[in-house]
């Protein structure tokens, strides 16, 4: 199965339509959005000018203009509190546009998942799948906030100040800050650069770690009855080590920060020039305060960008590998004016090949027709494409080659809700939702009254057993259908396929481990199921292989044989195999 | 997943007095770094003044401009704040690779800790959690204690410094500093309140995620039949509610957490005022300098900087703790019997005898009870019966995954108990119910047990099955590459693997729980016919699952219960009528073709 994964086209999303997509996203709420950009512009500007105040405080002192004084301290109490509350402002209107950005991106996904094409759905593991809805989406939320609100704040804090000194000081004055926004500017994105390279390393030898653990963990008996602990441990040991080694790595990228540094410098020699143009009477005091309040405002995106770029580029990578899920795989709009009648159910595989990709032939030419109400078994080896030749049936997979029809009809010709709404599938894997028995027995047709439940229970065979649960038909099934037994498990599958009055029948029947008495029960529901239906099985219960109207023998592939058992017993030597070998008796 | 639910609501939630305890302990954790933390505390210390220095030197320098200043004053004090500024830097850069080597050590060796206790404890242990609990205590509750020692020292950093802070503006100027005081309490009480608002919507958003994740996780899994089903609407229904309700929870939740920053910065500024005002009017009657009331201004923010740190920081600290506990938890727990003692009796071979063994898991359930049984050397045994009836409990005993406590179990004589674990488990090849292969090559997985084994001797031992047919699906011969856990193996290839790796052990004890997997007929005709060849030439202890097994059998032993119902062959019991027979009509005779087919047209519907 996991050649399938290369197969799937893996459209290339860019960096460039990542952030398109995220700011489409952003003005689904143009208002919410407009509120939070002026609210931090305005709330960074009240800061910065919180800066020209307290150089007028302190110039109110000099001078012991005491009513000055008071107006100036009033001045900043307002600069300073509108700051805060335009502060509050953007926390809230970013929250609000996260959360509605989650919600949204959520429903998305969701959707998205449920347009996937089957093979999609059947490569793709379940926990890649869910950590697409759940980790991907937490981290493009961060992203949002404080990444967003952080990272708008760092960008205005080196322009606004910069802004006050152009307009407020004499072009000398200037030359220092727009050095360093400059200088600190390019480090800053040097070493964002840097940094995720060595996290992404450090990213790589975690996900190793964790599949070793999950061998020991998994593997635990072999381990220990071999004698091996040693090996493993040691084995764990290497990977431990080179984790360390590759987190050390970005540890000294971290603590070798060089912005800080140069702020440092850049400081020191501004607050020189501030001295020296006071000494020449070219600044008052008020004036170097000021300047050296918004020296300091400009040094706030070195403070914060080693937080701010990580949340930013995590975010986008994560948007990004969202963005690849959503639009991998989706199935094909189908056109309408399609055939939409009731079905009768006569199948005709007419000369149908399947190739995964280019080259990886599953099934090669297979032709055989069922007439309405007959039963075909399906049998050969694993992997000889039992499964896939009866998924293609209902278009989980599209035959590459060939035609197959139902009622004389294409079934690429058919209304793909109409024709799949007809069909029952009893999968090999039965899945049951963790809702009611009940729930679950109506989910393929949800009109359902509560007394069709039960008659369709019973000719599932899984009355009696419901009916003894703690809660009878409302019991829940919990996740992934726990509490039940395998047979019980297929009994109400069978009740669910039974519920949607198929006319066409596709039972892939695998239950193991099962006792004779539940066998019998399941034989009988099955029996039940496929009366008066055209059935397509695939079993290992030779029973009901040699009852079968219609026996078909696939290898590698390819149809070897076909016919019933009488004659496939004397002319078919593969399945002649089978019954020779099933029992040694 | 209620259950799910539950233990991470819990995990958020320990008490205050719980919390005290679990602090230490997760700092004890470090305790064999203590110098390279000592000079972390100082290297931190050592920041803390100088960045109090350089806003010192400011305030200097501020003072300067009242008067004349003279070019080497203001050379000086620049100079001091370039030299400190420097100095931070170079203190601050060896604090964080200090800092960072003895985290990356301690989880390091934590991590590897911790993986030599779990695989040194018993095979109870591996049932009683699942796997990906296991797998979490390594990885991410390591990784959220890394981030706790970060965060924690970080913390204390920044509270380090406010005291270093407060003590230098006392020094300074005694009634200022007391009047920045007097906004502590205030600072507190809202600490105080925002951990109780916190807790209480972080324990919502909490139960929210595991039931809206739940949610995801089954609509995934369900998706195929949905569409097959047509009831991709239907679907879509449920999810929406459910992700409606989580906007609303998290919002609760965001509304808190995003008020806290602009609430002290609310605070902060009317601070920042009071203390402008009151060291305005010192400044006017000269009995504060210009450069003084400079650095109250400039530090009165910094005492609020716990509060915000608190807020952002409060979620990762209660995490680490409680990821440290479940850590202790694993390390505490007992390990397996005797590793590595040598001086213990070697494995000599022989019958096997039970003598009224007797054994129980941690319940009261007995396990197995007074149960005799002689097996002779080279036998074939066959043990059939029930679930729960104590089969599986037999074959780990024998390998001393679990150890009986009532009783003797002898090999050849000897006590099993005190053949050492090494020498036991290599004279024993066991396959579990679902074999489990290693990533690596074929040949890593065959030469599992000794990796030293010869190329020749593995492919004389792969021979022997079907001639070496079972290779052909193997591209590259040994060198093909196994994916995770067998990965796209069938069952039957796996099992065929499994069956080749105890012929290059070539132990003499084959202990073996049979596959309940459906395999198709055909892979299961080559299975049987590897089976007979690996049991040949040694003792064998089958559960058996498949009428075949049972067939071949010297023996069947029946187990009811922890006991021995019946022993025999398959004839003598069949005629019994016993407890075999019972179990044959219900297990194993629709196996048989023929009798099958008799029973089930009988009661057509």
């Amino acid at each position: 199965m996991d050649k399938l994964g290369m197969s799937v086209g893996k459209k290339n999303y860019s960096m460039k339509s990542t952030i398109a997509w995220i700011t489409k996203q952003l003005l689904r709420f143009p208002l919410l959005t407009l509120l939070f950009f002026l609210s931090v512009a305005a709330s960074v500007y009240m800061q910065t000018l919180s800066s020209v105040y307290l150089g007028y405080f302190f110039e109110t002192l000099k001078l012991g203009d005491d009513k000055g004084m008071l107006r100036a301290v009033l001045l900043v109490l307002v600069v300073l509190t509108s700051a805060a509350l335009l502060q509050w402002i953007s926390t809230l209107s970013v929250l609000n546009i996260r959360l509605k950005v989650e919600k949204n991106i959520r429903n998305e996904i969701f959707s998205a998942f449920l347009n996937k094409k089957h093979d999609y759905l059947n490569t793709a593991r379940t926990g890649d799948l869910l950590s697409i809805g759940t980790n991907e989406l937490r981290s493009i939320s961060v992203m949002f906030q404080p990444g967003l609100i952080m990272s708008l704040r760092s960008i205005l804090f080196y322009f606004i100040p910069l802004f006050f000194i152009f307009t407020g000081y004499h072009w000398t004055q200037w030359i220092i800050p727009v050095l360093f926004t400059a200088i600190s500017a390019v480090l800053l994105v040097q070493y964002s650069q840097n940094i995720s390279s060595a996290a992404a390393k450090a990213r790589q030898q975690f996900g190793k770690l964790n599949a070793d653990l999950n061998e020991m963990v998994e593997g635990i008996e072999i381990i220990k009855s071999n004698l091996q602990e040693k090996k493993e441990v040691d084995r764990f040991e290497r990977r431990t080590r080179s984790f360390a080694e590759n987190t050390w790595a970005r540890s000294l990228i971290e603590a070798k920060y060089l912005p800080s540094l140069i702020y440092q410098l850049f400081f020191s020699a501004a607050f020189l020039q501030c001295m020296l143009a006071f000494k020449s009477g070219q600044l008052t005091l008020g004036e170097v305060i000021t300047y050296i309040g918004l020296f300091i405002g400009i040094g706030t995106p070195v403070a914060n960008a080693d937080i701010t770029f990580g949340l930013i580029g995590m975010g986008l990578a994560s948007a990004k590998r969202i963005l690849v899920a959503i639009g991998e795989g989706a199935a094909s709009k189908v056109p309408a004016n399609l055939y939409k009648y009731a079905m009768n159910g006569m199948i005709e595989f007419d000369r149908v090949s399947f190739r995964f990709g280019e080259e990886h032939t599953v099934l090669k030419d297979i032709s055989f027709s069922v007439n309405a109400g007959k039963t075909v078994a399906i049998v050969g080896a694993t992997g000889s494409g039992k499964s896939l030749l009866t998924k293609l049936v209902n278009r989980s997979f599209e035959a590459t080659e060939g035609a197959i029809r139902i009622d004389g009809v294409d079934t690429k010709e058919w209304d793909i809700d109409r024709l799949r709404s007809q069909i029952g599938i009893i999968e090999q894997d039965v899945f049951l939702f963790s809702w009611s028995v009940k729930d679950n027995i109506k989910f393929s047709n949800p009109s359902l009254t509560d007394s069709e439940v039960r008659h369709y229970a019973r000719l599932a065979r899984a009355h009696d057993f419901i009916e003894k649960l703690e809660d009878g038909y409302d019991t829940r099934v919990g996740e992934r259908g726990i509490h039940l037994s395998g047979g019980q498990r297929q009994r109400i599958a069978m009740a669910r396929a039974f519920a949607s009055e198929p006319s066409i029948l596709i039972l892939d029947d695998s239950t193991s481990g099962l006792d004779s008495a539940t066998e019998v029960e399941i034989m009988k529901g099955m029996q039940n199921l496929m009366k008066n239906r055209t059935t397509l099985l695939i079993t290992n219960r030779l029973p009901l292989i040699v009852h079968a109207d219609h026996i078909i023998v696939l290898n590698k592939g390819e149809v070897v044989a076909q016919g019933i058992h009488s004659k496939l017993i004397h002319e078919s030597e593969v399945y002649m195999d089978l019954f020779n070998q099933k029992e040694v008796v | 997943m209620a259950k799910n639910t539950e233990t991470i609501v819990q995990s958020h939630t320990i008490t205050s007095s719980q919390s005290n305890h679990s602090l230490l302990r997760t700092l004890s954790l470090f305790s064999g770094k203590s110098k390279q933390w000592f000079g972390v505390g100082i290297l931190m210390v050592a920041q803390s003044f100088l960045a109090m220095g350089i806003t010192l030197s400011i305030s200097k320098g501020i003072d300067l401009l009242t008067g004349e200043p003279t070019v080497n004053r203001i050379m000086l004090i620049v100079g001091s704040i370039l030299l400190m500024g420097m100095l931070q830097w170079v203190c601050g850069y060896f604090q964080k690779k200090l800092a960072q080597r003895s985290v990356i050590d301690t989880l390091q060796e934590l991590q590897n800790k911790l993986f030599r206790s779990m695989i040194c404890k018993n095979i109870g242990f591996f049932s009683k959690n699942s796997s990906g609990m296991l797998i979490s205590r390594i990885t991410g509750d390591t990784e959220s204690f890394g981030q706790f020692i970060h965060v924690f020292v970080g913390q204390s950093g920044v509270i380090m410094s406010i005291f270093i802070l407060l003590a230098a503006l006392f020094f300074i100027d005694f009634s200022l500093a007391c009047l920045l005081v007097a906004f502590i309490p205030v600072i507190i009480g809202a600490a105080l309140l925002f951990k109780k608002l916190s807790r209480k919507v972080s324990r919502q958003m909490y139960e929210m995620f595991a039931e809206l994740n739940a949610n995801i996780k089954e609509s995934l899994a369900g998706m195929t039949i949905a569409k097959n089903f047509v009831q991709e609407e239907a679907m879509r229904q449920r999810f929406l509610p459910i992700n409606e309700q989580a906007y609303k929870v998290n919002m609760a939740q965001g509304r808190v957490f995003s008020s806290i920053l602009p609430l002290t910065n609310l605070l902060s500024s009317l601070g920042i005022c009071v203390i402008l005002y009151a060291g305005g009017r010192g400044v006017l009657d000269t009995s504060v300098s210009f450069g003084v009331l400079y650095l109250f201004v400039q530090t009165v923010q910094r005492i609020w900087d716990p509060i915000s740190s608190f807020a952002n920081f409060s979620n990762q600290i209660q995490d680490g703790m409680a990821a440290a506990e479940r850590i202790f938890a694993v390390l505490e727990e007992g390990e397996e019997i005797d590793l590595s003692d040598e001086s213990r009796e070697e494995w000599r071979g022989g019958d096997i005898r039970f003598k009224q063994v007797g054994f129980s898991y941690d319940s009261d359930v007995r396990q197995l009870e007074n149960f005799s049984l002689t097996i002779k050397e080279g036998e074939r045994i066959a043990v059939v019966g029930h679930t729960g009836a104590g089969k599986t409990t037999l074959a780990r005993i024998l390998l001393r995954f679990h150890d009986y406590r009532d009783g003797s179990i002898t090999v050849g004589g000897v006590e099993l108990r005190s053949i050492g674990l090494k020498s036991l488990r290599s004279q024993i090849g066991y396959i579990p119910q679902v074999p489990f292969l290693f990533a690596g090559t074929l040949r890593d997985n065959l030469t599992y047990s000794n990796a030293e084994t010869s190329d020749a001797s593995v492919w004389s031992a792969a021979c022997m099955i079907n001639g070496g047919a079972w290779l052909e699906d193997f591209p590259e011969g040994l060198d093909t590459q196994i994916g995770e856990r067998g990965g796209n193996l069938s069952a039957g290839q796996r099992q065929l693997i499994a069956l080749v790796r105890v012929l290059v052990k070539n132990p003499s004890l084959l202990i073996m729980d049979e596959a309940t997997a459906n395999i198709d007929p055909f892979t299961e005709s080559h299975i049987r016919q590897a089976l007979k060849i690996v049991m040949k030439n040694r003792t064998n202890v089958i559960i058996a699952h498949r009428l075949s097994t049972i067939l071949d059998a010297n023996k069947i032993i029946v187990l009811s219960s922890g006991q021995i119902a019946e022993e025999g062959t398959h004839e003598e019991l069949m005629v019994r009528e016993g407890a075999y027979k019972q179990l044959y009509d219900t297990y194993y005779r629709h196996q048989d073709l023929n009798n099958w087919h008799a029973s089930a047209e009988g009661e057509e519907v």
